[in-house]
């Protein structure tokens, strides 16, 4: 169809209704599509919503549930012994730092009482102990650690055996490993004339562990 | 749908409605007689309808040309060039292309027609404009006649001779005469019929006036003149009660002319033309003339070429069809765009579903988790989940709670049995690798690998840090009573080690340093005494393995 080639001007009055029913027909189409796939998102993005906040209550039920069946287990029994040991305090009435004092305070006196040559002791800052991914924790729950350094000089290597073993006698708050010890022999031979003079120096290292909740982090 | 089609003549305006096979004639408006004001009155009832314009005037040219076969542009300009050469005397011009020469430059064989008088046309086309009546276009009678040939016999060349209504208000009707070739007009001619009566009068005036026509086309060259060719076909299409009258006069035995009477009421029959004129009496009574077939030809046919109407004149038809595609395309955008957002909205339904099976799951699933939180904390002085932090940490630390006394009286006994070994000095350590444990061995001593080529991979290699840790104890010491004898020392050690070995099979023995190795690129100085040469010394790993214990346990 071609227009009229005339010099006859268009008559948009004639075509306007026309014009106006597509520009609302093209108006309402857009709406339409626009609207509908909003609804589509909004649902979709809905749908993701709920579904992230089943799989949440569903992890937290099932790690519940795992820790209901093991809590029922042994861990109860071991949790109570660990308070009892003094590893985790509930309601802890000193801080660790406290408790590192008393601790330090205990070694002193016992390393006085064991009648060594000599007995050097160095005792470190606490430090939160980093478990590697070894173990999952949350994120509340902390671990201290305190490295106890011991310079011994001995006339016997079973001193140091005596050594460790009248600290887990002494049930300190806590629990102490011994992470490592080096004994070096400083005469070949033993003159049994002589005794003030020492046949072993030790460089032991212990480790102290103490644990707690910190609520505000 | 009905159309609407205007016949127009000389002598009145004439209106059909067309619906189905029925042709009806609603108005005729006399061109004389206060026609053009029924006209107004007739296009204000109805100005919506558009109309099909027939013109059945004797004031037509036909003109045949022969143009250079060109196209596209060419063509146009061609045909535009030519009208205005043969009628320039008016705006209401046709050409169309009937054919091609057979021989020679192949030109084209054009007819070219229009209306010589527009001022016939002028008062009816400014009321229908005024009244913004959609023209569809104006036609030519004689040209839309070819429509009907198809129903008619069949010949190279034939006349057809039909009545016409009246063409002025002394004649009772009119006579029109087409000639075809090849069923294309090439000629036609319209002129009053003096009388109607069947008696001779009739007869012989149609008679004379085809002979007429006949020496017209041979004087023109438009009849072929070979003497093989067929006869002229000469159909006339007449009413029944002057049939026989033309039947029983018409015996002119010529050569050159093939004479048929056709019945107009027949024709209709066979056409299925179904005649009615609201102003008049039934249509039996009704002469049915050339025209009303055209109509009906007009009628039936979906789309026509315009022959006359220019664009200012259809330029309400052309709005109209522009408001129908608008219209078509907002329906089409519209339906489009419900049917896509019905589609989405099923989609986002199914999706909506979906979410209601998690919502309605999260919430079965909190409940049962607060059913569990109900059983299992009222007993518990803290969060289940540090309880089982708690454990943990506390299994792994304790874990690591090793006395060396086990490791060490198991060597002392070994030892016992090794009085020439001699230990100088013992690390003693945990982790989870000797590297975690020990310093690293001192490079100014050639670490021997012996100990791994014989057992041929690393002891270590399957080692999970997870789930294991380390106990390792390092021996740094020498063999006494040495004396410079390599061999008795070599034996000495390499018996310690198997025995540490064998008798403890869980210790993973590494030899970083032999007393001696014959291998070994050996320098020294005469008289003075080498490390090597006094003291023999060695250094040994011994790593135990040890598992984390395990949840369960």
């Amino acid at each position: 169809m071609n227009l009229p080639k005339t010099a006859t001007p268009i008559e948009w009055r004639a075509i306007l209704g026309a014009l106006i029913a597509l520009s609302l027909s093209l108006i309402i189409s857009v709406l339409l599509i626009l609207g509908s796939q909003r609804y589509h998102d909004l649902m979709n993005e809905w749908e993701r919503q709920q579904r992230n906040a089943f799989q949440t209550v569903n992890a937290k039920y099932y790690n519940l549930q795992e820790a209901l069946k093991i809590v029922n287990g042994a861990y109860l029994k071991e949790f109570n012994q660990l308070i009892k040991e003094g590893f985790f305090t509930i309601k802890p009435l000193l801080t660790v730092e406290e408790q590192r004092l008393k601790m330090v305070d205990k070694i002193k006196t016992l390393l006085f009482d064991l009648e060594l040559i000599t007995a050097d002791y160095t005792l470190l800052k606490n430090k939160l102990y980093d478990f590697q991914d070894i173990i999952i924790i949350e994120p509340e729950f902390k671990t201290y650690q305190t490295q106890l350094i011991l310079n011994l000089e001995l006339l016997h290597e079973g001193d140091v055996l005596k050594l460790i073993e009248t600290i887990e006698f002494q049930h300190f708050t806590g629990l102490f490993n011994l992470q490592r010890c080096d004994i070096k022999r400083l005469r070949d031979k033993i003159d049994v004339n002589n005794v003030s003079n020492p046949y072993f120096k030790a460089n032991c290292v212990l480790a102290w562990y103490i644990s707690e909740i910190e609520e505000d982090i | 749908m009905s159309k609407r089609i205007l016949y127009l003549s000389d002598y009145e305006l004439r209106a059909f409605r067309a619906k189905g096979k029925t042709v009806t004639e609603v108005h005729r408006f006399q061109i004389l007689d206060n026609g053009e004001a029924e006209f107004a009155q007739y296009l204000s009832s109805d100005s919506k309808t558009p109309i099909y314009w027939l013109i059945d005037t004797t004031q037509e040219g036909y003109q045949t040309a022969l143009l250079p076969h060109v196209v596209g542009k060419d063509h146009r300009d061609l045909m535009s060039h030519k009208k205005k050469r043969l009628f320039d005397k008016t705006a209401y011009t046709y050409g169309v292309v009937q054919g091609h020469e057979k021989q020679g430059r192949a030109n084209d064989r054009v007819l070219f027609t229009a209306l010589n008088n527009p001022a016939l046309l002028q008062p009816w086309l400014n009321l229908i404009i005024a009244h913004k009546v959609p023209l569809v276009g104006i036609y030519s009678l004689p040209l839309l006649t070819e429509c009907l040939l198809k129903c008619l016999p069949k010949a190279p060349e034939m006349l057809l001779v039909a009545h016409t209504p009246p063409t002025n208000s002394s004649s009772p009707a009119g006579l029109r005469q087409s000639f075809f070739v090849n069923q294309k007009l090439q000629f036609s001619r319209l002129i009053p019929l003096n009388t109607l009566n069947p008696q001779p009068d009739y007869a012989e005036y149609v008679l004379k006036q085809i002979i007429t026509l006949q020496h017209y086309l041979e004087n023109t060259h438009k009849l072929s003149q070979t003497e093989s060719h067929e006869p002229l076909l000469v159909v006339i299409l007449t009413d029944t009660p002057l049939v026989t009258a033309l039947n029983k006069h018409l015996d002119y035995d010529s050569a050159n002319l093939n004479i048929q009477v056709l019945d107009n009421r027949q024709l209709a029959h066979q056409t299925g033309l179904q005649l009615e004129r609201e102003n008049q009496g039934p249509k039996g009574e009704n002469p049915l003339y050339l025209h009303d077939f055209i109509v009906f030809q007009l009628s039936r046919r979906w789309y026509t070429t315009k022959h006359y109407a220019t664009a200012t004149d259809t330029r309400y038809f052309f709005y109209r069809r522009a408001r129908q595609a608008l219209y078509l395309t907002s329906a089409l955008l519209l339906s489009g765009a419900t049917i896509t957002s019905l589609m989405t909205l099923e989609k986002a339904q199914v999706i909506q579903q979906s979410g209601k099976e998690w919502a309605e799951k999260e919430t079965n699933r909190q409940a049962e988790l607060t059913q569990l939180h109900k059983q299992g904390q009222p007993n518990l002085p803290i969060d289940i989940l540090f309880i089982q932090n708690v454990v943990d940490v506390g299994r792994h630390l304790k874990a690591h709670h090793i006395s060396p006394r086990s490791a060490w009286e198991k060597l002392s006994q070994i030892l016992n049995d090794h009085p020439d070994v001699f230990i100088e000095r013992l690390e003693w350590g945990i982790g989870h690798s000797a590297a975690d444990i020990f310093q690293p061995y001192s490079k100014s001593v050639q670490t021997n690998n012996e100990d791994k080529a014989e057992n041929g991979k690393n002891p270590l290699e399957a080692f999970v840090p997870t789930q294991q840790f380390i106990e390792g104890m390092r021996l740094h010491g020498k063999i006494s009573s040495f004396k410079g004898n390599y061999k008795n020392a070599l034996h000495t050690f390499r018996q310690f080690v198997t025995d540490l070995r064998q008798q403890h099979n869980s210790w993973i023995v590494e030899v970083l340093r032999t007393p001696y190795n014959p291998n070994r690129v050996l320098k020294g100085q005469i008289g003075s005494q080498a490390e090597e040469v006094s003291r023999a010394p060695f250094a040994i790993n011994i790593l135990i393995r040890h598992t984390y214990p395990h949840e369960s346990s």
